[in-house]
């Protein structure tokens, strides 16, 4: 089993309190991951340089392929893929942000990965990132030291209906343990689990490659759910002998 | 039960389609997954329903193997047959 500490963190911009709706909050964990949550579809759409362009988010099963003859009608297709690469685009944008403003690392951009892994900095500096994305919301982090994963998974949180899924996500204890919790608290905290167990799968660069049934989580603090709102997120930080969990 | 390619094919399709990222008419079995919304948590659900839909146990990687429909219903398919 794969252990885990909660840690706490501190909120660097929360936006206005009463203002606008709050599109992107940021923050480091005390532990020292920079994180960006926000909306991806919202602003920052600028283009990335070159040496990012072959970089996979960590939450594909794998990159889109350049031709899928009669894949439905075309302009439906060219805009799914345009959305895609466009999520990408800016989730590539956050890391190098984060990267360059708080880490002060010269951005040299992101090794290809293999499908479904995460992607790496280029340079040799010893940071790591990681990406994580759920319909329009987009979660990143960035650390100088250790290896870092995030998970982001947006409401309502209907996948954690399925059977199937919580069979192969879940030890017979967690089940036991969170099945039974009434509607809406059911669905967080199975969510807040997967959160848990993806983004230290991808912290260490295992991702679907290794049974997510195999990482533990904090049982207690998922019983000790309230009624929240908003995504469930997740920041794994493994560094010094130790896995640190963070809910920003 | 049927485990030719095509009705495997047929069944990762609506599998597809349940899973609420894509309407039935906007994708071909030569689409990639990850075109489709296949993420994670549904490559990992996709692993379980085939578990429960053919007796076949798979790992989620197998999205990697197979990275169209086309493809995973040819894969299982043959893994189905090699286990009869």
């Amino acid at each position: 089993m794969i252990g885990a500490d909660a840690i706490g963190g501190g909120v660097i911009d929360a936006g206005e309190p009463g203002g606008a709706p709050v599109l992107r909050l940021e923050g480091v964990t005390e532990s020292g991951v920079f994180w960006r949550l926000g909306e991806w579809r919202i602003g920052d759409d600028t283009e990335a340089d070159d040496a990012e362009a072959d970089a996979t988010d960590d939450n594909e099963v794998d990159a889109p392929g350049a031709e899928a003859p009669g894949a439905g009608a075309p302009g439906r297709r060219a805009a799914r893929l345009a959305e895609l690469e466009r999520r990408r685009r800016v989730g590539r944008r956050w890391v190098r942000d984060l990267a360059t403003t708080h880490l002060g690392l010269e951005w040299q951009g992101f090794t290809a990965d293999a499908p479904g892994r995460k992607p790496r900095l280029l340079g040799g500096s010893g940071a790591d990132a990681s990406i994580s994305h759920s319909g329009g919301t987009l979660l990143v982090g960035v650390t100088a030291d250790g290896l870092v994963g995030v998970d982001v998974e947006e409401e309502p949180f209907v996948a954690f209906d399925h059977a199937a899924l919580l069979r192969r996500m879940c030890t017979a204890e967690e089940l036991s343990a969170l099945g039974g919790l009434p509607g809406e608290l059911r669905g967080r905290s199975l969510a807040r689990a997967w959160t848990v167990k993806e983004a230290t799968l991808k912290a260490h660069g295992w991702g679907l490659a290794r049974d997510p049934r195999e990482v533990a989580v904090d049982l207690d603090d998922l019983l000790a759910l309230g009624r929240e709102h908003g995504p469930e997120r997740a920041i794994v930080h493994v560094t010094g002998g130790r896995t640190l969990v963070r809910h920003p | 039960m049927n485990t030719d390619a095509a009705t495997v094919e047929s069944w990762l399709a609506g599998r597809v389609v349940a899973y609420g990222k894509v309407d039935a008419d906007s994708f071909t079995a030569d689409t990639p997954l990850a075109e489709l919304g296949l993420d994670s948590v549904y490559a990992l659900t996709l692993c379980g329903d085939i578990e429960d839909e053919f007796a076949l146990e798979v790992d989620p990687t197998i999205v990697w193997d197979y990275p169209t429909i086309r493809q995973l219903a040819g894969g299982i398919s043959e893994r189905l047959a090699e286990a009869a």
